[in-house]
């Protein structure tokens, strides 16, 4: 008897624990369908399993107090093997709890991965930025993920070199960039606004820098605005690709934002602002071969207050064309 | 003989030095002969160099010296024992084949590597302590969280339970040693080197990629790379070649009477946990060598830009590494079963019902690997029939508890310190696994996975739980070790101590992790100062308590309170012979009559010697 008053009691002020811990809010801002799904099944597990911590608890507790052997005691504790009915009670409650779990859970799953996608995206990652294809525009974009608000947007994550994750907290949703495959991440974002953007998996020296707003990074972002005023950036970044394109520095540009040089350095005619590696616009005027060699081989000479993280592999995947116009601009200051 | 000829460490120092240089310069010449050019190559060179260097220790120590002459045919040389037991200190540091003295080594080396690994978090603590990069770089910083990890989970947590078993499972089982003394001792010398190997790394630039070393970033890592997958393997090796050992002695071996349902709790855990590591181990060793392979001889498993699979590498790695889980904790919950039952002067409740989830847990633990790649990008249907084992294998798991709480109730409870982490694991063990219910969640670990939420999950369930039950039976058995009793006024602060402290480091890392903060980083996001300068003091309260215990370790050899054979009024084996149990455990062999927990039952009994009888035995502690 004193055992089931003090089991429901822990159970009861377990449960209104987990209600406390929900309504108190330990999750972060809710921008997507995919975050409000999420989000039901966590309070529910929460308020649950927070009944099965507070029985547990309950009668740990209490069984330490009341039993606890105090001296000069000579009582003997009563020989019990086990009470087969509560055995059973105790697999197969927790069984029917798991079970629920599981069904919300996948229905949860089933729901924030269906219907047909308004809007395809690529992300690339790399060391150590992300950068941005969106096929429908035709564009390549580097320091900043804009979407529509309200869209189904079909993500397609991919690497140029090794793992990384992408995970948007708000939009409570996240997978691996993996080599050599495609990953893919349905968001139907619901608010606008401006959200952190984080790498989850150790890539390398450079890892913090893609996980947000450390000192000294640009803060990588999610930008979500309406749909009017995302077709007016898309109409706006369509321009400016389309003018680059023809200028005389267009092209060496094209290379340094494709190749993601942007993520890390500063370069005035690219527009980039990365702070984790050396600015590049004193190189203008220049000695070529140096430049060249700082990107083929950055291990050989350092410039002082940064570290040896550059990756080392630009040598092979910039091709050597590319790689002359790329020395010869940053060299001749964007000319 | 010369001291430097004699089995021993001294022969070490020459031996191995000379076996690795052998073996390098036979690839030298081997590399010449095939005309490669360059002729030297540094990642091989390490390679070779570092297994040959295991050979030579293992020659040097004397692990062959039977086998070798064996092997060549010479006359059988009847054994003299002269390689068993401890007369001094010195016998600690040779190839001893006493499982006693296997037991107290394994123990003396996993709780020196806890504390080195211990030391490494406080390190990178410091550097959390505060966002920015203060004192050390981001590489040392990767380097110093996966030494952490590995050496925590190889060098400490596994192998300390291979200690405590060595030392307690034969004398339970009522056998006069393990199976196979020499494999035995041979197992336990593998693991100094693999911590030593670990170490190493940092001499060329430590592992960065955590203790996972998912490929491609481990194949193009540094060196330390390299050495980490030679380590794994050494350890490996010592945690297969160890459950082997467990495996036959436990079905083998066990005193007349002692029929399955007779084994105390422990030994079934024991069991499940050793058919694990047999089963599982092979597949870690399988993928380091492959990493390894991609690394020194250019093989493609898993290197993508040679048509490798990086997920390939998951699956295989965690076939293991979630199993490995499970032979992280189950022994630990056999120890809880012994504390818990002697302590409540009660018998253990469920009995069965306990042992068969153990072997439960041990089958559906194979099931549930994939639940660490939910995010990884493997294919879609597979989440959810891993989302349904990793949500029933809570079953058996809760079995347990539920149990652990029957024996509680009513009981007669002994607050000892080895009572307190029993009970004390129980709560911080069920935060760990109500944590991981939610994980087995797929939405909700899109949210959280590779955040500091697991980072969280998994030191409840690591350190709140494993680490818990290490402490509980170290409490518990020292007065057999050295029949002295460890102080138990520091016993309790330590217990109070790393209670305390274990929830203020490891609970907030669950709102960091919700809120953003991915695992495995340098530098942080400021707005997380707050919490992380928090963490960063509590972890280093944690690590002072650790003071108290070694301190109490080694004072108590000498100076605790002396115990008598049976201090806890136990019934099993172990605690009815003299305590240190003589050399060969028993005096006349024992005959298993009854139960192991019959606490509180008039005239239970669960073995009796024949003519003459033993040494004391007392019914009741306090009696």
């Amino acid at each position: 008897m004193k055992l089931v008053i003090i089991g429901v009691v822990g159970t009861i002020v377990g449960c209104l624990l987990g209600v406390a811990i929900v309504a108190a809010g330990t999750m972060p801002e809710q921008a997507s369908v995919q975050a409000e799904n999420t989000d039901w099944v966590y309070d529910i597990m929460v308020i649950i399993t927070g009944g099965i911590f507070g029985l547990v608890t309950a009668v740990l507790v209490a069984a330490i107090v009341i039993y606890r052997h105090r001296r000069g005691e000579t009582r003997v504790a009563p020989p019990v093997h086990g009470h087969t009915v509560l055995e059973i009670w105790w697999t197969i409650i927790p069984a029917i709890i798991v079970i629920f779990f599981t069904a919300i859970s996948w229905k949860a799953l089933n729901d924030n991965e269906g219907g047909k996608a308004d809007l395809a995206i690529t992300v690339w990652g790399q060391q150590f930025d992300w950068k941005y294809d969106y096929p429908s525009l035709g564009l390549e974009q580097q320091s900043e993920l804009v979407v529509p608000v309200g869209a189904k947007i079909d993500f397609t994550i991919r690497t140029k070199d090794v793992i990384h994750g992408f995970w948007v907290p708000a939009w409570r949703m996240q997978i691996n960039a993996t080599p050599g495959r495609e990953t893919a991440l349905r968001v139907t974002p619901t608010k606008t606004g401006s959200f952190k953007l984080v790498c989850t998996f150790i890539c390398g020296s450079g890892h913090p820098v893609m996980g947000t707003d450390v000192k000294g990074s640009i803060p990588r972002r999610v930008r979500v605005v309406t749909q009017a005023e995302w077709d007016a950036w898309a109409a706006e970044a369509q321009a400016a690709a389309a003018e680059q394109a023809s200028s005389p520095e267009g092209a060496a540009v094209s290379i340094f934002t494709k190749a993601g040089c942007g993520g890390c350095h500063a370069w005035t005619p690219a527009a980039s602002t990365g702070g984790v590696g050396p600015g590049l616009d004193g190189l203008a005027g220049g000695d070529a071969e140096a430049i060249r060699q700082s990107i083929t081989d950055p291990s050989a000479t350092l410039v002082s207050g940064f570290g040896d993280i550059m990756p080392k592999d630009f040598g092979a995947s910039l091709s050597p064309g590319d790689l002359d116009i790329l020395v010869q601009s940053l060299a001749g200051g964007g000319a | 003989m010369n001291v430097f000829l004699r089995p021993n460490l001294a022969r070490c120092l020459w031996v191995a030095p000379l076996t690795a240089l052998i073996v390098m310069c036979l690839t030298l010449a081997l590399r010449h002969l095939f005309g490669m050019t360059p002729i030297f190559d540094s990642e091989q060179m390490i390679t070779v160099g570092y297994l040959g260097g295991v050979i030579g220790f293992l020659i040097g120590i004397g692990a062959f010296d039977t086998w070798f002459p064996w092997m060549l045919g010479a006359a059988e040389r009847p054994d003299d024992h002269s390689a068993h037991g401890a007369r001094s200190w010195r016998d600690y540091f040779r190839f001893n084949t006493d499982h006693m003295v296997i037991g107290v080594q394994y123990i003396a080396t996993t709780l020196i590597l806890f504390l080195v690994a211990g030391m490494f978090a406080e390190i990178f603590r410091a550097e959390l302590a505060h966002p920015g990069q203060d004192f050390i770089t981001t590489s040392a910083y990767n380097g110093l969280m996966s030494q952490h990890g590995i050496i925590m989970l190889l060098g400490f947590l596994i192998p300390i339970f291979a200690g405590i078993g060595n030392f307690v499972i034969p004398l339970m089982l009522g056998a006069p040693d393990m199976a196979f003394p020499r494999l035995n001792a041979l197992s336990f010398w593998l693991l100094p080197l693999a911590g030593l190997i670990f170490l190493s790394a940092f001499l060329v630039g430590s592992f960065e990629s955590g203790w996972t070393a998912y490929p491609p970033f481990s194949t193009r890592g540094p060196m330390g790379e390299t050495i980490f997958e030679l380590g794994v393997q050494i350890g490996g090796a010592s945690s297969i070649a160890t459950a082997v050992n467990f495996l036959v002695t436990i079905i083998t071996m066990r005193a007349p009477g002692m029929t399955l349902f007779r084994m105390p709790l422990l030994v079934w855990a024991n069991l499940a946990t050793s058919a694990l590591v047999v089963a599982a181990t092979p597949f870690i060793a399988g993928s380091q060598f492959m990493n390894m392979f991609d690394r020194v001889i250019g093989t493609p498993f898993f290197e993508p830009d040679l048509g490798g699979n990086t997920l390939a590498y998951q699956h295989v790695f965690w076939f293991y590494s979630h199993p490995a889980v499970y032979i992280m904790v189950l022994p630990g919950f056999g120890i809880i079963s012994e504390v818990i039952s002697v302590m409540a002067r009660k018998p253990i409740f469920g009995y069965r019902a306990i042992a068969f989830s153990s072997a439960g847990i041990a089958i559906l633990g194979f099931s549930v690997w994939a639940h660490h790649m939910f995010a990884s990008g493997m294919e879609p249907w597979l989440r959810v029939p891993m989302m349904i084992t990793t949500m029933l294998i809570a079953i058996p798991t809760g079995i347990k508890i539920f149990s652990w709480l029957g024996t509680l109730w009513q009981g007669v409870l002994q607050m000892t310190t080895a009572m307190l982490f029993a009970t004390g694991f129980i709560f911080t063990f069920v935060i760990g696994g109500v944590t991981g219910i939610w994980l087995a969640s797929v939405p909700f670990t899109y949210h959280v996975h590779d955040t500091y939420f697991v980072v969280a999950h998994f030191h409840y369930v690591l350190f709140g739980g494993s680490v818990m039950t290490v402490f509980a039976g170290l409490y518990f058995w020292y007065p057999k070790v050295f029949g002295r009793h460890m102080s138990e006024s520091l016993g309790r602060l330590h217990f109070w101590s790393t209670f305390i402290f274990t929830n203020l480091t490891f609970f907030p890392m669950h709102w960091l992790g919700l809120e953003g903060m991915p695992r495995r980083v340098a530098d942080y996001d400021p707005s997380y100062a707050n919490w992380n300068l928090f963490i960063s003091i509590s972890a280093f309260c944690l690590g002072a308590g650790m003071l108290l215990f070694v301190y109490n370790l080694l004072h108590s050899a000498r100076h605790g309170k002396p115990s008598g054979s049976n201090p806890f009024g136990a019934m099993t084996l172990e605690w009815l012979v003299s305590s240190p149990p003589p050399i060969f455990n028993f005096d006349v062999p024992p005959r298993i009559v009854g139960g192991p927990y019959g606490y509180g039952i008039e005239g239970a009994r669960h073995a009796m010697f024949p003519e003459p009888a033993p040494a004391e035995t007392r019914e009741q502690a306090h009696a």
